[in-house]
């Protein structure tokens, strides 16, 4: 089971991440670490791309969770785009779908569509 | 020079002709090699006399100028020599020979002079020196005696020795007590281990805990293996010496320690004026873990060398039970902790037959992040709830023991599912917040309502996790439509309540991602799936709540390739009938309950 992130600048003022592969107890880590060292360089807003990305489970839900939680106090966000299949169904199951939703259309995200 | 040494080595060979014609008898194999030796030596004893042996006794006749003086050669020999004539009367003594034997007259028979352990090969301790003598014959049956004082190699050797075994023992100590996970095996292998070597008598007393001391005892009657006793003594009745000991002192009132000892019986098989005994603290983390008692035999005295060695016991013995005993500590808080986390079995309620499965991932701590459970509501309904936390393993007990307290308390204040789940969720919020790394756990919070008639009604509050199941009377499947939004992760979630009707008979089945996400099958890596849970369930109408709860947990341990999984929880549901329930009740509790439960159902 491997994971592969990759990260570059998609403009206005978002880092985007390319997840690719599964996000599991074994590989969460390395998510967490990618998104550590961009919150520690001052990055702010995350866009995660989960278009490669075959499987999800718990671990990787509180990663998103996790990183959210990160940059939240500081104004930032991270989203999530490009959800499928197994992956998609767990971000409806567990309603974090609607929690990180990236809407492309809105300029601020962290307006929250939940309730 | 080039002289002297050729008659050391010739001496040497004339004490080997008696072994090598002994052993040439019985081993021509043997006989072959020490032939020519003996040649030699014959060679020797032929040629030697006729030019030295004669000479010895005339030796002062100052005969042979031109050969060396052999009396003044003989006289700085390390060995003595007493040679005697044909009838065994002493000859010529050395000067040697006369410090080592002075018994030794010449002109009197060897034997008057009472040597008895003076033999052939002997060696023996004569005026408190070690001896050792050999007999050499010589020609016309006369024989010399050289006779060795080897005390000193042999004092040499003795202190290699012990120190050798000394070592050995710590050697041996140090495996055996390599890795003790229980404090008692620990401290009887101490003693066990601190007899015969250091003590016919070995007690460990253990610091008090709440004023009672423990104590080991190994004890050995002549060479039987030592016998481990233990016991408990109030730590009011301890020997001054050993609550010294307790303080980190090495005692030195030992005398008076050895006659308490005894007469309190301590010391099984030694009496307090024959024996001699130490006190020696076991270091341990702070204060001393105990204090190890030797005792034995005035004739092994505790000499330097022996109270360093018990010393360096006591350091290994009092490092293996600090570790036994923080590793019972450990296991202490890890038990108690573990009960207050493992999953409680539901609480019986009206008109439900719960069924339950359990299989955490770390098998051994035999908690996990998965939950379930449920609480008796005043109106009489229950509370019940299936979920999961996110992390693994200890971290993610601890979370669900956070979660399980919170509801433990708000349902009391709040029953219906939908709200008592937000309540739930701020309340799980603030907590992990407040810990940080972003903590939260999908569950299904229902309330179960039984009806008079007969079957159930479930409400249930979804909290982003995977819809609960039901297993209808004819068998068939439905997934229950409920969703929301994942437990304390946002401060107004959205949370989504479903009502579901069973009948007698039909079966709720709430369960964990561990099932569903469970990898294995033919390629190894394949999900379980959902799908495979309704075949698995579907024609199970028939099957009690505990059987279908086991049975998930089984199909899904069957479905893993690999030993490992997450964690499982199964929580079932079954509607049982109003046929069934009410004559039983009357049955087996015919008095008071029995009333109260008939007027509790009319209207």
């Amino acid at each position: 089971m491997t994971l592969t992130v990759t990260c570059a600048d998609s403009g206005g003022g978002a880092t985007r991440l390319w997840l690719a592969g599964e996000l599991d107890l074994s590989t969460a880590p390395e998510l967490d670490a990618a998104i550590d060292r961009l919150v520690d360089a001052g990055e702010r807003r995350l866009l995660v791309d989960l278009t490669e990305l075959t499987f999800c489970d718990s671990t990787g839900i509180a990663a998103f969770v996790r990183g959210d939680n990160r940059v939240a106090p500081e104004g930032g966000w991270l989203r999530l785009t490009g959800a499928t299949g197994r992956v998609d169904r767990v971000l409806q199951v567990t309603g974090l779908a609607e929690v990180l939703r990236h809407d492309s259309g809105r300029a601020d995200p962290t307006a929250r569509s939940a309730g | 020079m080039r002289r002297l040494v050729v008659v050391r080595l010739s001496t040497r060979s004339g004490a080997q002709l008696v072994t090598a014609a002994d052993v040439r008898d019985s081993d021509p194999g043997d006989g072959r090699i020490s032939a020519p030796r003996a040649a030699r030596a014959t060679a020797w004893t032929a040629g030697a006399p006729a030019r030295q042996t004669p000479s010895l006794p005339a030796l002062a006749a100052d005969r042979e100028h031109a050969a060396p003086d052999w009396s003044e050669v003989v006289e700085h020999f390390r060995e003595g020599l007493v040679v005697c004539d044909a009838r065994g009367v002493v000859r010529h003594v050395s000067p040697v020979a006369e410090r080592l034997l002075p018994e030794v007259a010449p002109g009197e028979l060897l034997a008057a002079a009472g040597i008895a352990a003076l033999a052939d090969g002997a060696e023996f301790t004569h005026h408190g020196r070690r001896l050792r003598a050999r007999r050499v014959p010589l020609s016309a049956a006369r024989c010399c005696w050289y006779v060795e004082d080897v005390t000193e190699s042999v004092t040499r050797a003795d202190a290699l020795l012990a120190e050798r075994a000394r070592s050995a023992f710590l050697a041996v100590v140090g495996e055996k007590l390599g890795n003790p996970l229980h404090p008692d095996r620990a401290a009887a292998a101490v003693v066990r281990l601190a007899v015969p070597t250091l003590a016919e008598v070995a007690v460990l007393v253990l610091a008090p805990r709440s004023g009672r001391a423990r104590w080991w005892r190994a004890a050995r009657s002549d060479d039987d293996a030592p016998v481990v006793d233990s016991g408990v003594l109030p730590a009011v009745d301890l020997p001054a010496a050993i609550v010294e000991g307790l303080d980190g002192v090495e005692p030195h009132t030992l005398d008076w320690l050895v006659e308490q000892a005894v007469e309190a019986g301590w010391l099984p098989g030694l009496t307090a004026a024959e024996s001699c005994a130490r006190v020696v603290p076991l270091p341990g983390r702070d204060a001393p873990a105990g204090v190890l008692l030797t005792a034995r035999r005035v004739d092994r005295w505790y000499d330097e060398a022996d109270v360093e060695l018990v010393r360096a016991f006591a350091a290994r013995a009092g490092a293996a039970l600090t570790t036994a005993l923080l590793y019972r500590d450990q296991a202490e808080v890890a038990d108690t902790l573990q009960a207050s986390l493992v999953p409680v079995e539901p609480a019986e309620a009206t008109g439900v037959q719960w069924g339950t499965a359990y299989r955490p991932a770390q098998a051994g701590l035999r908690i996990g992040g998965d939950f379930y459970g449920s609480h008796r509501l005043v109106d009489g309904g229950s509370v019940f709830f299936l979920g999961d936390v996110s992390g693994k393993g200890v971290e993610a007990a601890v979370f669900t023991g956070q979660l399980r307290q919170c509801l433990q308390a708000l349902h009391r204040v709040e029953s219906q599912p939908g709200r008592l789940l937000k309540l739930l969720n701020d309340a799980l919020l603030e907590t992990s917040q407040a810990q940080g790394q972003g903590r939260f756990a999908t569950m299904v919070l229902g309330v179960v309502r039984a009806h008079r008639e007969g079957g159930l009604t479930l409400t249930m509050a979804g909290g982003g996790h995977l819809p609960p199941l039901v297993l209808r009377g004819s068998g068939e499947v439905e997934p229950v439509p409920l969703s929301g939004m994942l437990v304390g992760v946002v401060p107004d979630p959205r949370i989504g309540e479903v009502t579901v009707r069973l009948e007698p008979g039909e079966t709720c089945l709430l369960y964990s991602d561990g099932v569903t996400e469970a990898r294995g099958g033919r390629r190894g890596n394949e999900q379980f799936g959902t799908e495979r849970l309704v075949h698995a369930v579907g024609g199970c109408q028939r099957m009690p709540a505990p059987a279908l709860a086991e049975r998930v947990e089984q199909v899904t341990c069957d479905w893993l390739a690999h030993g490992d999984h997450d964690d499982i929880a199964v929580l079932a549901l079954r509607a049982t009938g109003p046929v069934e329930r009410t004559p039983r009740h009357l049955h087996a509790v015919p008095d008071a309950t029995g009333a109260a439960e008939l007027r509790g159902t009319r209207p």
